[in-house]
């Protein structure tokens, strides 16, 4: 196949993708996370907190759901930091926006209040 | 972002290449009709440490896409190593009861890294993923789905190069780029990768 006939069907391609539309807005959850085994110097809690509430924000101001996982991830990050309350207001977002998560994010919740009582 | 999805969707199916392998039997998968995944850390079968994290962290964006709700992995994969389980293979022996009850997802998928990692040659590097993937119903023990992959990135097509300069600022090395079309493969692939979850808008739908 000529270079320009390829180019052709990845445009059609991807003009076809253009008319799906995303269930979640995905920012920088995965990298972040994949950041976070492969570099952990360069993905420490500060720098995975700032890329986390900014792509909460961006997911806000795009008027798109947060991905699966995102406040889940960030209100770990918060419970690592020490942030015990905002952790909590994290896991509970998640339950809320996905509420296949009740099982995991009640312990989570229970974990992070347990800090709390000590 | 969504454009770069996109180009990763059309990039794996392009790479991945034209597969004539017959429809998938999905009797059981309906049954099942899970709502909910938990991801365990991969086993690795190739050399490479971090494989089964870069892996791990490819699979959320394509299952929660198909509808699915992804229990977050690097918190399952805290929670797991705090109950003693360090290593993925500890993490695969874990009753599935146990695993049901702690996280709560309809069904848990264990996959298994076959290889990983770039073959340098002189005027071009390979860059592979191989892998093996089990789903199994949480609740039965029922396996509802398998799959495998053998993604192999060409350095000489170019494609690669242009998304992994244009996109990625460098925090993303060109094996993980791959084992994210990997993945897009393994899950959506039509006839082969997991039906349209419950929060998908084409649940239920006949699937082609």
């Amino acid at each position: 196949m000529k270079p320009s006939l390829w180019l052709g069907s990845l445009v059609l391609l991807l003009a076809g993708c253009q008319t799906a539309h995303p269930l979640y807005y995905w920012g920088n959850y995965e990298s972040i996370n994949y950041l976070s085994y492969s570099k952990p110097d360069k993905a420490t809690l500060e720098v995975q907190r700032e890329k986390l509430e900014e792509d909460l924000q961006k997911a806000g101001g795009h008027n798109l759901t947060a991905n699966p996982g995102l406040h889940a991830q960030l209100g770990y990050v918060y419970y690592q930091l020490g942030r015990v309350g905002d952790a909590i207001k994290e896991f509970a977002a998640e339950k809320a926006l996905f509420p296949e998560s009740a099982t995991f994010m009640d312990r989570m919740i229970e974990k992070a209040q347990g800090t709390v009582a000590k | 972002m969504k454009t770069f999805s996109c180009l990763l969707f059309v990039a794996a199916l392009l790479l991945g290449g034209c597969v004539t392998v017959p429809p998938k039997d999905y009797t059981l998968f309906r049954q099942s009709n899970p709502h909910s995944i938990l991801v365990l850390p991969p086993m690795n079968e190739s050399n490479e440490v971090i494989a089964p994290y870069s892996l791990l962290t490819t699979v959320t964006q394509p299952l929660s896409e198909l509808g699915y709700y992804v229990i977050p992995v690097v918190l399952a994969d805290q929670l797991l190593k705090e109950n003693g389980m360090g290593l993925p293979a500890e993490m695969h022996q874990a009753p599935l009861e146990k695993l049901h009850t702690v996280f709560g997802a309809d069904a848990v998928l264990y996959i298994t890294i076959e290889q990983y990692g770039s073959k340098y040659q002189v005027f071009a590097s390979n860059t592979i993923v191989k892998a093996r993937a089990r789903l199994v119903d949480a609740r039965t023990g029922t396996e509802i789905w398998k799959g495998r992959v053998d993604f192999v990135a060409q350095g000489q097509s170019g494609l690669i190069e242009a998304l992994v300069t244009q996109v990625l600022n460098k925090l993303v090395d060109q094996a993980h780029m791959t084992a994210m079309m990997a993945s897009v493969q393994l899950f959506t692939l039509p006839g082969q990768g997991l039906l349209k979850g419950p929060r998908h808008p084409e649940f239920g739908k006949p699937s082609p």
